[in-house]
């Protein structure tokens, strides 16, 4: 009788271990599409406003923009292939006053277009359109203030431009010169045919500064621009061959970044680095790290578990894995796993979701011949997994 | 291969029988039984819930990517191990067959992609085989219907399996055929996937069999259906991607429970309770 007893509290045992609810599991999915000969560029990951969803923003077929909803679980739910009006997405989905808003270009027009996502209707429509922006190639919105980067070919300069609240004006402006034709470059980048330029605008904790990484004075350079947008110093590269691929300021003039020097990728956590200075990149103090891959993205994000704040770098290894990396205030490693294996893949965008998750959007190469979207999610159990010594 | 199986199955019972229809009772009760056993096992998934790496959309070929599975006398594996016994009565006895186990399942999967530009297309089938290698320690009550040399019985229990490794290779060709040959083939490495299974499962396990008693020895041939009470993939480390086969051949294990027939040959050796 106890025998029987105790096999069935067994039983009810293993029966109760089953019930997970899937939504608190880690993922990896990769959307499929049966067209070979289109290519996709996933730019960036948001949070969806109205539901535990997410977007994906990609480029295909050059520089035509995709845009994916996907549910908490990595589940595709509906997609959008823009029209032919709207190219060349700026990587970066902003969610300003809880809208989602895309910046692109008129392929004809060459100018800003700012769209607008309607989650309930599954549409994108046109809410701005800025003619004295043309190329644009980067937005950030600082969480007050929308800046726009822009390239206009021909120039030779590169713009800033800060966009009023209404979304529908630029407000300021300011002008970096470039002083030699990098048109070619540019049009590369936009297309998505040739090298990504790590082009970006951050702005630092304070607000009192923006980091813009750009074409300048003959190289690939940091700027640091105060707030009216005007050139406040720079980190030079070494002309169009180094410079900085990522950065995340810290506030109080401190600095994480990944930068290049020749083929190889160095990484600092944490330095002190004057926004004021002239210096060259090559002169920031910095690990190198033989394994990462330079020619694909490095990202910069914060993630915070267990209430503590760490630097987290993902990147692209040379032997085709995702490598995540952890660091704490003080600048310590405190844990590195490697993502995924054999086949091409790289990472584009990383977001901590509300959940303490770590949600990566990467492009895949499927069976080694199609360039797929993915996302990678990461729950906090795998989280301290990682951060265990 | 498995004829020869019947053959020697058939055999054997049809000379137990014989042997046993001329023989007198066996004492059974208050005896011990020590023993060995060897046999083979037939592993059949029972999905519970399908997973897919590939998403799909409304630009992909397939609206799903539901795996197929071999059928049960596909995945075969060995067994081998001890058997104990105690007979309480001359026909009830309580037994354990502590023994290592493999169980095997495979399934199908394809996918296509076809440029309709330039014309290209690609097709990929991919058999992906899995062996799961176990410690088995079952606890059984018997129950003969016979107390003659020749008796059969049914037996019912539970079964602790501990999963202590578990491998996996995948097979690949450009042909959607539904069947991919091991011989031509392209063979991925064999990858080890045991961080993948729950190391830890309770069996249900019910059967029937019959054993041919003599004075120094007895043979029993049995047969077991066994369910796995608790689902074998690990929720939390399916998509870790222990293997690396994950973004590579599009693999994810979907969650199941195992079933298994298992046949076996027993060969034991009777001891008193008063040594």
């Amino acid at each position: 009788m106890r025998f029987w007893f105790i096999c069935g509290l067994l039983c009810l045992f293993f029966s109760a271990c089953e019930k997970t609810d899937p939504s608190t599991l880690p993922f990896t999915k990769i959307y499929d599409d049966q067209n070979g000969n289109r290519s996709f560029t996933p730019l960036a990951i948001a949070k969806a406003t109205l539901d535990h969803g997410y977007f994906v923003l990609s480029a295909y077929d050059g520089w035509r923009i995709h845009l994916m909803k996907i549910d908490k679980e990595g589940n595709f739910e509906w997609n959008l292939f823009l029209p032919e009006q709207y190219v060349n997405a700026s990587p970066s989905i902003l969610t300003i006053d809880n809208v989602l808003y895309v910046v692109c270009m008129d392929p004809v027009q060459v100018d800003t277009r700012i769209l607008r996502i309607d989650e309930v209707n599954r549409s994108v429509s046109q809410i701005a359109h800025l003619e004295e922006v043309t190329y644009p190639i980067h937005a950030h919105y600082t969480g007050d203030k929308l800046y726009l980067l822009n390239a206009p070919l021909s120039s030779q300069m590169m713009g800033i431009h800060e966009v009023g609240q209404a979304l529908d004006t630029v407000v300021k402006g300011g002008a970096l010169s470039i002083s030699m034709n990098v048109d070619d470059l540019l049009l590369k980048h936009m297309m998505h045919t040739g090298t990504r330029w790590p082009f970006y605008v951050h702005s630092s904790p304070e607000k009192d500064l923006l980091c813009v990484n750009a074409f300048y004075n003959y190289s690939f350079s940091s700027v640091f621009m105060d707030s009216d947008l005007q050139f406040n110093g720079v980190i030079n590269g070494a002309g169009l061959e180094g410079g900085l691929l990522a950065m995340a300021p810290l506030g109080q003039q401190k600095f994480a970044f990944a930068r290049k020097a020749g083929d190889l990728v160095l990484f600092n956590p944490m330095l002190a680095i004057n926004p004021s200075t002239v210096a060259m990149a090559t002169a920031l103090e910095a690990q190198g790290d033989a394994e990462i891959d330079p020619t694909k993205p490095v990202i910069l994000k914060d993630v915070t578990h267990q209430a503590v704040t760490y630097k987290m770098l993902i990147a692209s290894t040379r032997s085709n894995q995702l490598v995540l990396k952890l660091y704490d205030a003080s600048g310590k490693k405190v844990g590195s796993r490697y993502l995924s294996k054999n086949v091409p893949i790289k990472a584009c965008d990383a977001i901590q979701t509300p959940y303490g998750e770590v949600l990566i959007l990467a492009q895949v190469r499927v069976m080694g011949s199609f360039n797929r979207i993915a996302t990678i999610k990461l729950t906090p159990t795998n989280l301290q997994e990682l951060l265990q010594p | 291969m498995r004829k020869h199986w019947l053959t020697l199955v058939l055999i054997v019972f049809a000379s137990l029988y014989s042997l046993g229809q001329s023989r007198k009772h066996q004492y059974r009760k208050d005896r011990y039984f020590f023993g060995i056993q060897l046999g083979t096992g037939f592993t059949q998934p029972i999905i519970g819930e399908r997973y897919s790496l590939l998403q799909a959309t409304p630009e992909s070929a397939n609206k799903t990517y539901d795996k197929q599975y071999g059928h049960l006398f596909q995945n075969s594996g060995g067994i081998y191990g001890l058997h104990g016994s105690f007979a309480f009565t001359k026909l009830f006895s309580v037994l354990t067959q502590p023994c290592f186990q493999t169980q095997r399942y495979s399934y199908l999967t394809n996918y296509h992609w076809a440029d309709t530009i330039l014309g290209g297309e690609l097709y990929k089938e991919l058999l992906h085989r899995q062996k799961i290698a176990n410690l088995r320690i079952p606890v059984l009550a018997r129950m003969d219907f016979s107390a003659r040399r020749f008796s059969p019985y049914v037996q019912a229990g539970l079964s602790l399996d501990i999963a202590y490794f578990a491998s996996q290779i995948i097979y690949s060709d450009n042909y959607i055929d539904y069947q991919v040959d091991r011989k031509t083939a392209n063979p991925s490495t064999l990858a080890e996937m045991t961080p993948h299974v729950n190391k830890v499962n309770v069996y249900a396990v019910g059967g029937a069999g019959c054993t041919y008693y003599r004075e120094q020895f007895a043979v029993s041939l049995s047969g077991n259906i066994r369910y796995g009470l608790r689902s074998s993939i690990n929720d939390q480390n399916r998509y870790a991607d222990y293997t690396g086969f994950a973004t590579e051949f599009l693999d994810v294990q979907d969650q199941f429970n195992l079933l298994n027939l298992d046949l076996m040959v027993t060969v034991m050796v009777p001891i008193h309770k008063k040594w």
